[in-house]
């Protein structure tokens, strides 16, 4: 049973109230949604936002026989395909490489020596990076598993794959990121 | 089961392996008693699961709310949404597009067959124009006393500006 449902069928019919309701369930989900599948892309506020405008629009369209949340992803996901696709040909015209400093400093040596900045933080900032060598494919399947903990039928539905693809990736998905999840295995 | 078989498996089996169904779960048992490489990346599954687990959300700034409460105040409703002229224009602009492009399709292809006999007619008009309007007043007089409608005409017809018109001026 989706415990939306009422507020989805209020926002439906055109109750902002209701669907405000529903912004303030999942614009935390929804946010780090984007944050890990785009990394240190400093857009991910912009396009959360553009998730819940585009939500509004068809909220209409909204059929119940999947959850508000698979729903929500689904869009979340086509938001950041269509940001992607942008970004890489506007990389494509004026690529510049990124700064030594950012690619060469290991966060968690950094939480390590500046007290300024929590482990967690650097935890996380080493994952985001982590998940961005991740293909795109790959990287939608690990994000929505195990950020997001929707299991592998919710992922098949939102991503709209069969489930032996969804395990496919989410497994070499994992592999690719052992390697470079290593250090948080000592910590 | 060998191990290409068992890989697929591992991931849910790492994670969530009550979704498993038993005669699947038994075969991969078996396979990972027997089996160091797959315990071993099972370990690792479980090890990379755990970690992006464990991951720090990240929260919404202060004003994100009002932002898109503004964002969603501005998005047109209903009737008012169809209405929406910057919904139309940018909708139609690929329609309007081709429409213009299948009318200059149209337009230079009607006039390709009649270009020698306009041709024809133009160089008809200009050589009986000055014979038919110089009794009346030179070229550049016509041309400086002539309205645009009248001068487009006078090329048109081979005839002079009615006299009015130039009066007019």
């Amino acid at each position: 049973m989706d415990a939306d449902r009422g507020l989805v069928t209020a926002a439906a019919g055109g109750s902002r109230e209701a669907f405000d309701e529903l912004v303030l369930h999942y614009q935390v989900t929804v946010l780090n949604l984007v944050r890990a599948m785009t990394a240190a892309d400093g857009d991910a506020e912009d396009l959360a936002q553009e998730v819940f405008v585009r939500a509004w629009r068809s909220i209409g369209t909204f059929r119940s026989d999947s959850t508000f949340r698979t729903w929500i992803f689904g869009i979340a996901i086509n938001v950041v395909r269509t940001h992607r696709g942008k970004r890489s040909r506007l990389r494509r015209l004026f690529w510049s490489p990124r700064k030594e400093a950012d690619v060469n400093v290991d966060p968690l040596e950094r939480a390590s020596v500046d007290d300024g900045i929590e482990a967690p933080l650097a935890m996380r900032e080493v994952i985001d990076r982590a998940l961005a060598t991740l293909p795109d494919d790959m990287r939608e399947a690990v994000v929505l598993r195990d950020v997001q903990g929707l299991d592998y039928r919710e992922i098949a539905e939102a991503l709209g794959l069969p489930l032996g693809t969804v395990e496919s990736r989410i497994f070499r998905g994992r592999q690719r990121l052992r390697p470079l999840l290593e250090p948080l295995r000592k910590k | 089961m060998n191990c290409p078989a068992a890989e697929p498996l591992i991931a849910r089996y790492a994670d969530h392996s009550a979704s498993l169904g038993s005669a699947e779960r038994q075969e991969l048992d078996l396979h990972i008693q027997v089996c160091e490489a797959c315990r071993v990346v099972l370990q690792d599954q479980r090890h990379v699961a755990r970690a992006l687990r464990a991951r720090l959300p990240e929260a919404v700034s202060p004003g994100f709310a009002a932002r898109l409460a503004a964002r969603l105040d501005a998005e047109p409703t209903g009737w008012l949404g169809i209405a929406n002229w910057r919904v139309w224009t940018v909708t139609l602009t690929p329609v309007a597009l081709a429409l213009v492009f299948v009318a200059w399709l149209g337009g230079s292809a009607s006039t390709q067959p009649s270009v020698p006999s306009t041709s024809a007619g133009q160089a008809e008009t200009f050589e009986t124009w000055p014979a038919s309007s110089a009794a009346a007043e030179p070229a550049a007089v016509f041309l400086q006393s002539s309205t645009g409608d009248a001068l487009l005409e006078a090329v048109l017809t081979g005839a002079a500006a009615p006299a009015g018109d130039s009066d007019a001026r």
